[in-house]
């Protein structure tokens, strides 16, 4: 890879990488840091790596570097917690992306990780199984098992609402 | 845990506490059980140790693991709902995709179902963009290799610059003529510049002078009035008006002004070596040898030197400054006989 083909990454994949990230820690400083080692891990490794497959490099290096993150962190959050009382909170949500990206925070990380993946970059199950580490019917299962969850939960709120 | 077969016969005073571990433990036979609750009735005061140690053991608990989820049903989903993930995915064949289209248009539970699982489906045209880009950049920095002749090429610039400064000085650093200093310095700009630094000079001098005098009040004394009358010739001679204002700022005392004209006094009188000599040696019989002796052998060797080159000044002032420094603490004369600074042969008095 060369240094422009290095900067042309940058513009192409920065706010891809940014997005994912972010949306998992929901943290943008600490999601920026992350951004940087990615593209620091890019920039020292630009010999190896085909610009082909930059972008699966620059989301694989995230991922990692978000779950080495979130180890050392141990932040605390909200997963899984379809209580009543916080789906009472929600009822003035009456935006469907707002309610979906609240249903998608209640997830795991992988969970999370899995439907950004899939909807945002629209990688196949196999590319996302070698991002994510996972072999394909994980990914296929974890995955289907995620949209499950954020079927349940949208439409818990409407019927709320 | 071992233990020998003698210890575990019979409990004691020395060994009940692994006796009690091992009853917690339920690890006693029923003769050692027996035996541990009969020790403890005759030693009812181990009993609240015994009662300490029984309830650190973890206490049963009923936990229960909802097992549904890990039921073979619920590992499945259901296959309608697993063909529409897998077509919302797009990670069907194009033939078995066919058929999922066919049935979303004809079965109005098919489409219900579709229509809510889309609703999951995040949407890529949200953006959030990386704050600062910049920062991602990179650039190489290019290395330009020096060649062999480039090299060349720069040394001799290199010398050639540093030769240019070496010979070509600006007159200004050149020194004036040490007795006709002060008229030369009003008519040219250089020359003013150099009478500046001679004036500085200058007035360093008699403050050194003055120290000299502090300690020998009475033999300088003696010299002044002997030069009482060379004074007046030097004034009319060398410190005209002009020469005064060139020689002295303004805001100089008249002390000052007098000191300078004493020390111009001393710059004309080493045009006039063996006079000075004469004075010196007669008219103060009472000052220290070294000092009789820097007065009467430096003076005229830094006219020479003040003359010659002003370059050299700043370093021969400062080793004259040190030399007088050393001589006026231990009376020692670090000079030879031709007034010249003997470094690396310091001898401190230390009376």
């Amino acid at each position: 890879m060369t240094e422009k083909e290095y900067n042309e990454c940058v513009n192409l994949y920065a706010d891809n990488v940014f997005r994912f990230i972010v949306k998992n820690l929901r943290h943008e400083e600490d999601a920026r840091d992350v951004v940087q080692t990615a593209f620091e891990k890019l920039w020292r490794n630009r010999e190896d790596v085909d610009g082909a497959k930059s972008k699966s490099y620059l989301f694989t290096v995230a991922y990692n570097q978000m779950i080495d993150h979130l180890r050392k962190v141990k932040r605390v959050y909200l997963k899984d917690e379809f209580k009543e009382e916080t789906r009472v909170q929600d009822k003035h949500v009456d935006n469907a992306r707002a309610v979906l990206n609240e249903a998608l925070a209640r997830l795991s990380e992988t969970q999370r990780s899995l439907v950004m993946l899939k909807d945002y970059e629209g990688y196949s199950y196999e590319e996302i199984g070698k991002i994510m580490n996972l072999n394909e019917s994980q990914v296929k299962v974890y995955l289907h098992r995620a949209r499950l969850q954020l079927k349940e939960y949208i439409v818990k709120v409407e019927n709320v609402i | 845990m071992s233990f020998e077969a003698n210890d575990m016969n019979m409990i004691h005073l020395g060994n009940y506490e692994e006796f009690f571990i091992l009853y917690m433990d339920n690890e006693l036979s029923e003769g050692q059980v027996k035996m541990v609750d009969e020790f403890l009735v005759a030693n009812p005061d181990l009993k609240s140790e015994f009662e300490i140690l029984m309830s650190t053991k973890l206490p049963l608990e009923d936990f229960s693991f909802d097992k549904k989820d890990l039921l073979a049903e619920n590992m499945k989903l259901t296959s309608v709902d697993e063909e529409l993930l897998l077509y919302i995915d797009n990670e069907l064949a194009s033939d078995k995709k066919k058929t999922i289209e066919l049935e979303i248009a004809s079965n109005k539970d098919y489409q219900l179902q579709h229509q809510v699982l889309l609703q999951t489906k995040l949407d890529p045209s949200e953006k959030i963009e990386y704050p600062n880009k910049k920062e991602l950049y990179r650039r190489t920095e290019r290395v330009i290799t020096m060649r062999v002749w480039m090299r060349v090429a720069a040394a001799v610039m290199l010398f050639a610059i540093a030769g240019i400064l070496v010979f070509k000085k600006p007159p200004s650093i050149t020194p004036a003529n040490g007795g006709d200093r002060g008229t030369a310095g009003v008519n040219s700009s250089n020359q003013k510049k150099s009478t500046e630094k001679k004036d500085t000079a200058i007035i360093t001098q008699p403050s050194f002078d003055q120290n000299n005098l502090a300690s020998n009040e009475r033999s300088e004394k003696e010299i002044k009035s002997n030069k009482n009358i060379e004074k007046r010739e030097v004034k009319d001679r060398v410190s005209t008006p002009q020469n005064l204002t060139a020689y002295n700022k303004p805001q100089q005392t008249s002390e000052n002004l007098d000191r300078t004209v004493k020390t111009n006094v001393q710059f004309v009188e080493t045009n006039n070596v063996p006079t000075v000599e004469h004075k010196v040696s007669v008219n103060n019989p009472d000052v220290t040898s070294s000092l009789l002796a820097r007065n009467t052998i430096e003076t005229p060797v830094e006219t020479k030197e003040s003359t010659e080159s002003d370059r050299k000044g700043s370093l021969k002032g400062f080793l004259r400054k040190a030399t007088r420094m050393i001589e006026k603490r231990t009376g020692i004369d670090p000079t030879n006989e031709n007034g010249e600074l003997l470094i690396g042969a310091v001898a401190i008095n230390l009376k």
